[in-house]
This record gives structure tokens, sequence and C-alpha cells, in this order.
């Protein structure tokens, strides 16, 4: 297509060839200027013309656009509909199609019948995962069947897996399905590779459930060191039925991502925290009070007392003998509402924590640096609810 | 060994570089206003700038221009040598931030220039490998462009859009979030 753009001189030219016409740019300076603007920016001038739409949308340019803009962004899912990839200044640099969850580079959407696909965040495109059995459960598409996800990379082999836990009608007996993506996921897109796929690579696998009903705050299990950790729910502590599940108060259960295994071996801090108020809170009083999250390959819980607004970081640093130790206590100023949970999301290079901090009344993304003693808002628009907040480190000219 | 390296930067200010534009003016200026552009110090380093070094691409007018900001930024580039040892003064640290500042303002001043001679400078930080001018152009450049409607970049940069209706229509369902 031929094009009067001044920009567009599509001449390859050397650092030493490049004639000085008044008005005209070649394509390689065109591209040092693009590379300057924001996301949505760049997404905009693909209206301009087509050798700018063409040249934003090729590979080499994305990738390049990666590279002078690195991340980490957090992908947002404040409405039903759509995820915004926010930076840490607060501003939405990007908004995605309906997101399940993001996996620093992977972004998973969640479709109709809770299908899945993925985007691919380099070339744009989007596979849809097969089909599997949840996606046959009746009630499809209902936002009241209570799902469970969990993305990670088992470390032996590289590979990727999506867990999905959903619970028909809430009688505990969850169906568990794995899918594997493979390792080479990240050079390839998924559809590239199915036909390669083999014994269970590349389809839904159902495997173990979970020994219990998990707890519905925890929608998204965390995972750490190759193993995603969810909370029960807590009237299965709870007299009559604490006999009949008998699983001690406390324990986190965790779905192994290679062995593919639930195990009931990880006690929480909650002993250590019920020692502090020496006896005046119990179990049923802090359970609900507690939310999971991973901070540099630890699993941290996060306890949040709603009467003095603070939140403990307790990180288990002895899997095995199930110890716990408190490394920060932070002061949450919220305007309104009563805090319900605080969970840890991400650790920046410089060390500063976000934080997702739920009320009553709203959901608020904070950050908090260790050396302050109280976190900040991070975002300037607060939505109501947000259903999952991930990192996203991944292109944003998708 | 201090009145040593006095010595040498004397020797460094002291040498000369002769630029001759593409209209063939001749600009005398320092090795360390000169080797801000990589192309001409890769040239010193290549001994082949006896005789003066001859800039094809580039007229008297731009390469004026051009020198006017690598004098006042190799100035700063050799504070801040200067003051680096001693970073942790707080003395220091004012005059430096005081220098920036002027930096800034001559960086903004020096970008007031019509839209034909802003792409001639882009074009000859290119040619010259001036990273600091390539930057400072083109974030000029991007930042006319923010905020602004398609429309609106078409008609600023005399751009023929020969996209149909429905093609734009699709791009703009593509990103739709973009326009809102």
């Amino acid at each position: 297509m031929s094009s009067a753009d001044p920009f567009a001189v599509p001449a390859p030219h050397g650092r030493s060839g490049i004639p000085a016409v008044d008005g005209v740019l070649p394509r390689e300076l065109l591209i040092e200027i693009l590379l300057l603007l924001p996301a949505k920016e760049v997404c905009r001038v693909r209206a301009v013309c087509p050798s700018w739409r063409t040249l934003t949308y090729d590979p080499l340019f994305v990738a390049a656009y990666a590279a002078c803009h690195p991340g980490p962004l957090l992908a947002v899912h404040s409405h039903s509909t759509c995820v915004d990839l926010v930076n840490l200044s607060g501003d939405v640099v990007k908004r995605l199609l309906r997101v399940l969850c993001t996996h620093f580079e992977y972004v998973l959407i969640e479709g109709e019948d809770h299908s899945i696909s993925v985007l691919d965040p380099v070339t744009g495109s989007v596979s849809a995962l097969p089909v599997g059995i949840a996606e046959g459960l009746k009630n499809p598409g209902s936002r009241l069947d209570p799902f469970w996800f969990a993305f990670g990379q088992v470390a032996s082999t590289g590979e990727y897996k999506l867990v999905r836990i959903a619970d028909e009608d809430l009688i505990c007996d969850p169906l568990c399905e794995v899918f594997t993506f493979g390792a080479g996921i990240r050079n390839s897109g998924i559809s590239d590779n199915l036909a390669a796929y083999q014994d269970g690579i590349g389809q839904w696998r159902k495997v173990e459930s979970p020994p219990a009903c998990l707890d519905l705050s925890c929608s998204n299990g965390v995972v750490v060191k190759g193993a995603a950790y969810y909370f029960f729910d807590q009237w299965q502590f709870e007299e009559p039925y604490i006999n009949i599940y008998n699983i001690v108060p406390g324990c986190i259960p965790s779905f192994n991502l290679e062995t593919e295994q639930w195990s009931l071996a990880l006690r929480g801090p909650i002993s250590r925290i019920l020692k502090e108020f020496d006896g005046m809170l119990y179990f049923r009083d802090i359970a609900h009070r507690l939310m999971l999250g991973e901070i540099k390959d630890f699993l941290v819980t996060a306890h949040c007392n709603s009467q003095t607004s603070t939140t403990d970081l307790w990180f288990l640093m002895d899997l095995e003998n199930c110890v716990w130790i408190r490394q920060h206590i932070i002061q949450i100023d919220i305007i309104t509402g009563v805090l319900q949970g605080v969970q840890p999301l991400f650790v920046l290079d410089e060390g500063g924590i976000i934080l997702m901090v739920r009320t009553w009344s709203r959901d608020v993304l904070q950050i908090f640096n260790p050396g302050a003693s109280n976190a900040t808002n991070l975002l300037k628009r607060m939505s109501a609810s947000y259903v999952g907040v991930g990192i996203y480190t991944g292109s944003l000219l998708c | 060994m201090a009145s040593a390296g006095s010595g040498d930067e004397k020797a460094a200010a002291a040498a000369m570089i002769t630029l001759i534009s593409s209209d063939n003016e001749k600009f005398e200026v320092t090795e360390a206003t000169a080797t801000l552009s990589q192309t001409i110090r890769h040239m010193i380093e290549d001994g082949c700038t006896d005789g003066g070094v001859p800039l094809p691409n580039v007229t008297s007018k731009i390469l004026a221009r051009v020198i006017e900001y690598c004098k006042k930024h190799a100035t700063a580039a050799a504070g801040e040598e200067g003051s680096s040892s001693s970073f942790s003064d707080a003395a220091f640290l004012e005059v430096d931030r005081a220098f920036l500042e002027e930096l800034e303002e001559f960086d903004d001043a020096f970008l007031e220039v019509d839209r034909a001679t802003l792409f001639d400078l882009i074009l000859a930080a290119n040619y010259l490998d001036i990273k600091g001018l390539l930057n400072l152009t083109c974030q000029k450049v991007a930042d006319s462009v923010k905020g602004k409607t398609p429309e609106q970049i078409r008609e600023m940069y005399n751009i023929v859009n020969d996209l149909t209706p429905e093609e734009e229509a699709e791009i703009r369902r593509e990103t739709q979030w973009a326009f809102e």
C-alpha cells in the first residue's frame, strides 16, 4: 500500500545514509518516536494510517516496546467483563477483556461456561483451551458456581499447569481438573503445540479432589514453589462438622502441581496468633481475617486486625516444621468501611509490597514500603470490588 | 599526580575539531563537544579528522543548533564527573540540582522550533549518533502526538489516510479502550 505519510519512507537506511529531506522521517526514526508513547497512545495511532498500523503490530516492534517499558503492572479485575493493567503510579495503561488470572507473561481469559483461553501477549492471538469436564456442569456461566483456580510452574519439568476446581452445588464434592501447557508455551502458542501434545498434555485431566470445601474468598490459589495453597471454609472446623471432616483447625491445604496430590500437612500460624491475644480471641474470630499471599517465594499469611487497623505478615520459614515468623506489621489507613482482609500481592525490586486491602464497602490497592510504618493508596480510582488482581510483566501492545 | 591530570585536561581542551556542513561552512569545536557524537568520536579514534570532518547530511543551520546543544551538554557532563566524588556533600548536590534545572530550561528552549527543523534535528542526531539529542527530539514529537485523535495526527503531519472507513472502524473496535 502506498502512502504520502511523511514518516513512512520505508528505506532501510543505515546511520550514514539518511537523506535530510524536510518533513520526512525514515521508518527507524518513526519507531524511536512510537517507542516513547504510552501503550494506550500506540494502540490509538494504529488508526492513523496502514503503515503505522503494520509497524505497531510488528512482533519486532512489540518486543522492542516491551524492552523499553519494563513492568510490572497490576492486572486489576474490577468488573465482570474487563481487567485494567495498572502501572505503579496508578494509571490504567491498558484494558483487557474478561481476564481470569495473569501470571507474569500469561493472561488467562475466562469465557462463557467457565471455558478458558490464553492470550498470547506478544502476538495478541487468543487460543481457547480444550473443553474439560467443568464446562459440562449444569448452570453454565452462572457466577454463583464456586470456581477456584491456580496457575503455576512445575520446577522439575518447566511445565505450566492450570488447576480448575468447580463445586457445582456447594455440596463439597468438588471437581478438580488440571491442564498442562508443556514447556513450550513461552515461545509458541498453545495451538501450535496442540498436535504435539500427548499423554495428557494439552487436555484437561481429572485429578484428586480437595479433601474438604475450600473457602470462597481464596478463589485464586496462591502458588509457591510448585504448590497451590488455599484455605478451607471455616464452618467445617466447628461442631458438629469438625468430627466429620476430621481436619485440624488452621490447616492450610495445598495442591502439589507436580504430584497432583493434596496435602494437609501445613498448619497456619493461627496458634501463634491466638497466643498473642492471650486467650482473648478464638479461632473463629480470626479465621476469616486471614489471607494468603506469596512474597519472594515465601508463603505468607496476612492477618488483619480491624480493631487496630494493622496487618501482620507471617512468613512460612520452614515448610516441614510449619515455622512461621512475623516479618512486618503494617498500619492500614482506610477511608471507609471495616477492614476485612489484606492480601500481599507482589514485591517490587525496591522492596515495596503491593497489598489488596478489602473492606466491607470496597477494595483498595495499597503499597507498603518496609521502611515506613503505614501503607499508601496506589490506585487513583477505587472500585467497589476487585474480582482479582494479578501481576503482569508481558507486552502491552496486544 | 594532580598536576599531570590537569595538564591532560588542558591538552584535551585545546584539541579542536573542524566540522564541515553540507553547504561547506566550517565550525571549530572542542573535542569534548564533538565527541558527544559517537560518529565523530569513532572518526577521532580512527585518526581521520585532519583537515576537518565533512558532514554532507547536515546543513549549516542545523549543525549550528546541534553544536549549541553539544556545547551545553559537554559542560554538563564535565560538571557531573567533577562533582561525583563528593556526592554526599549537600552543597555540591545543591549546585548539581541548580545545574540540572538550568539544563532542563536550556533543553525546553532548544526545542522551540518549527516541525521541519525538529525533524532535521532528529535526522542529524541520528546520523551523528548523539543519544541525548535523539531522545530529546523524539520525545518532543511523541509528546505532540499524545492525546490527539488519529485525524488530528494526520492533519498535523500531513499523513494521507488510505484506510477504508471499514478498516478504520475495525481498528477502533480492536482497541476500543484506547479511544475512551
